[in-house]
């Protein structure tokens, strides 16, 4: 706390809140999603944003292209996605609390296989030249990664949003959220949306994977209940189901990770979980929940 | 049960069953003899402390149908206050044992005034975030509490280190708990709560005052869950922050979901499944855990009673005349 606050760490702060946030943002808006249409509570997203991880680190040293990476996790994310929706969760429709008791167990089965292909420990990510530049903001030096990691943030949150604003798709997502089994009775095959969602859900989560990997520099099996307790934090204060409320959730939070985490290091996640008890108990549905 | 005599609440008492629990009785109350290993008489140890954990668990997810992502919190806490009390405030093991149980109905009290204002998958988010809250602040304590490290050589008391007495005492503790829970569960209270894991809302349109019940379901969960962390810490003379983690909430939820929920006798087996077979396992296969995930993704999707109901089912479908 020796260093005087400037406006140039302030800002550096605020950048770096940006870039948590859209991690954060990535995992959330999938889980959201999922749970708002179909009321699932996937405990399993976090195994899928360390699949994503560990797959963009796989293609990554067999290729040496960092787009090639974040595709190819998202692509693991979308498939595991797929076979999570059909295989496991839709026999199981109706019953919320086993559903969230078996998406406890994929994210167990995920972990496990995990570690049985790539073992338990540290793996470092080494990132490409280019990544590991800085470039300088108000005199202060800023990762060029990170910048990239915030356009990558700022382009899926606009995709989601056309998406969900202006698709047929999105329309029915929408609706699908407000009422399902009237979506159905409209004559919509709203099972193939769920395993659309889902798919979208998990490509999103491991995108974030991907992209995070180069952002720590390392992957470990543990990176993405890590970054799950913040989404679940993202997603009460958001409000389950609004993608809108995901963003400014994780903005929410990522910033405010930034600085408590650099003003009071032991507070970071403290005052996260402190701000989701007070969500919870004020208004239980989130602040963006959408309307009941 | 005042109009029949001794001789015909004798007859009533169903043979096969009582049988059963005799021979399960001789078994637990014989074992440290006829034990292989010192090592196998640990095991069975950690089984009991661990079907404790497990049976509390159950008085919320299976009868109370409150799933709790946080019950490990009062497992964690019940061994990290008598393990600072002792070692840090140098209290003896009988104060430090009382001011746990009170440290854990308070804590019980707490947690669910706050975490029952939301209900379902909210609760269990909320549940979930008040223990990762509670991890996250045993380990920036760490002056106090040993961080991320644990807190080793908590001065056990002298009658404990013995490890046959630990058995018995372990097993007692058990017994008693069992047996409490049981007149619990099927007494008056045990009934609504039964009731409001069928339907809440027409429990409370009875006229039943549904956060209380399930008010009295967390405490009395919860302090019971503080007991088996006491024996844990003890046992092992040591706490850690993992003591308080999600992995520890995964485990119980796995022994009682693959013994079986909504029944006592379900977790005890699962509990003695889950750390028989993971004690013989990890000797032999490296990512064990693998093995488990699936048995419990299995049993989630196609015997959701678990063992123990599952068995009950086929034996109702047996024929009549049988066995009777």
């Amino acid at each position: 706390m020796g260093a005087p606050v400037t406006i140039p760490l302030l800002v550096n702060l605020f950048l770096n809140g940006l870039v948590l946030g859209t991690l954060f943002f990535l995992i959330a808006s999938g889980l959201s999603l999922i749970f708002g249409l179909m009321s699932v509570l996937n405990l399993a997203h976090a195994g899928l944003f360390t699949w994503g991880a560990y797959v963009g680190l796989a293609v990554f040293n067999a290729t040496g292209s960092l787009p090639l990476a974040l595709v190819a996790g998202a692509a693991a994310g979308a498939a595991l996605g797929a076979v999570m929706e059909v295989g496991f969760i839709r026999p199981l429709y109706g019953n919320h609390t086993f559903q969230i008791l078996l998406t406890l167990g994929l994210f167990l089965v995920l972990n496990e296989l995990l570690q049985l292909v790539w073992g338990p420990s540290l793996i470092s990510f080494g990132v490409p030249a280019w990544a590991r530049t800085t470039i300088s903001i108000l005199g202060m030096p800023f990762a060029t990664y990170r910048l990239v990691v915030l356009l990558l943030g700022g382009a899926v949150f606009a995709a989601v949003y056309v998406i969900l604003g202006r698709s047929r798709l999105g329309i029915v997502v929408r609706a699908g959220v407000g009422n399902a089994e009237m979506v159905q009775a409209l004559g919509v095959n709203i099972q193939r949306v769920f395993t659309v969602v889902f798919v979208l859900g998990g490509a999103l989560a491991a995108l974030g994977g991907a992209a995070a990997g180069p952002f720590f520099r390392v992957v470990w099996p543990q990176m993405g209940a890590e970054v799950q307790l913040a989404a679940f934090i993202v997603v009460v204060i958001g409000g389950l189901g609004s993608v809108t409320g995901s963003a400014v959730g994780s903005l929410l939070v990522g910033l405010s990770q930034a600085f408590v985490g650099y003003f009071f290091p032991a507070g970071a996640l403290i005052v996260n979980v402190g701000l989701m008890a007070l969500v919870l108990l004020i208004r239980p549905q989130g602040l963006f929940a959408p309307g009941r | 049960m005042g109009g029949i005599g001794p001789v015909a609440a004798f007859a009533r008492l169903n043979r096969p069953r009582l049988g059963g629990g005799m021979a399960l009785a001789v078994l637990a109350l014989g074992f440290p003899w006829v034990s292989p290993s010192y090592y196998a008489t640990s095991v069975v140890i950690d089984v009991y402390v661990m079907a404790l954990y497990a049976m509390s668990f159950d008085l919320l997810m299976g009868y109370t149908g409150l799933l709790s992502f946080g019950h490990t919190l009062f497992f964690g806490l019940g061994g990290y206050t008598v393990a600072l009390l002792m070692k840090r405030a140098g209290w003896v093991f009988a104060a430090a044992l009382a001011a746990a149980v009170v440290v854990a109905v308070l804590a019980g009290v707490a947690f669910g005034v706050l975490a029952l204002r939301v209900r379902g998958v909210y609760f269990a988010m909320v549940t979930l975030a008040f223990a990762e809250l509670a991890r996250l602040a045993v380990e920036k304590l760490s002056r106090i509490t040993g961080g991320a490290d644990g807190l080793p050589g908590i001065p056990t008391p002298a009658f404990l280190n013995h490890r046959l007495t630990f058995y018995y005492v372990a097993l007692a503790v058990l017994a008693v708990a069992f047996w409490l829970l049981r007149r619990l569960v099927n007494s008056p209270i045990g009934r609504v709560l039964v009731a409001i894991r069928e339907n809440e809302a027409r429990a409370a349109a009875i006229g039943y005052n549904v956060f209380a019940y399930k008010l009295i379901a967390i405490i009395v969960g919860g302090t019971l869950a503080a007991v088996a962390g006491i024996l844990h810490a003890l046992f092992f003379a040591y706490v850690s922050p993992g003591s308080l983690g999600i992995d520890n909430t995964i485990n119980v939820l796995l022994m009682t979901i693959i013994g079986g929920a909504g029944t006592l006798v379900g977790p005890i087996l699962g509990a003695t499944v889950v750390r028989v077979m993971g004690a013989v396992l990890s000797t032999h296969v490296e990512r064990w855990v693998l093995v488990f995930g699936l048995v419990y993704v299995a049993i989630v999707m196609f015997m959701p009673q678990g063992l123990l109901g599952s068995w009950r089912v086929v034996r109702l479908r047996e024929p009549e005349g049988r066995g009777g």
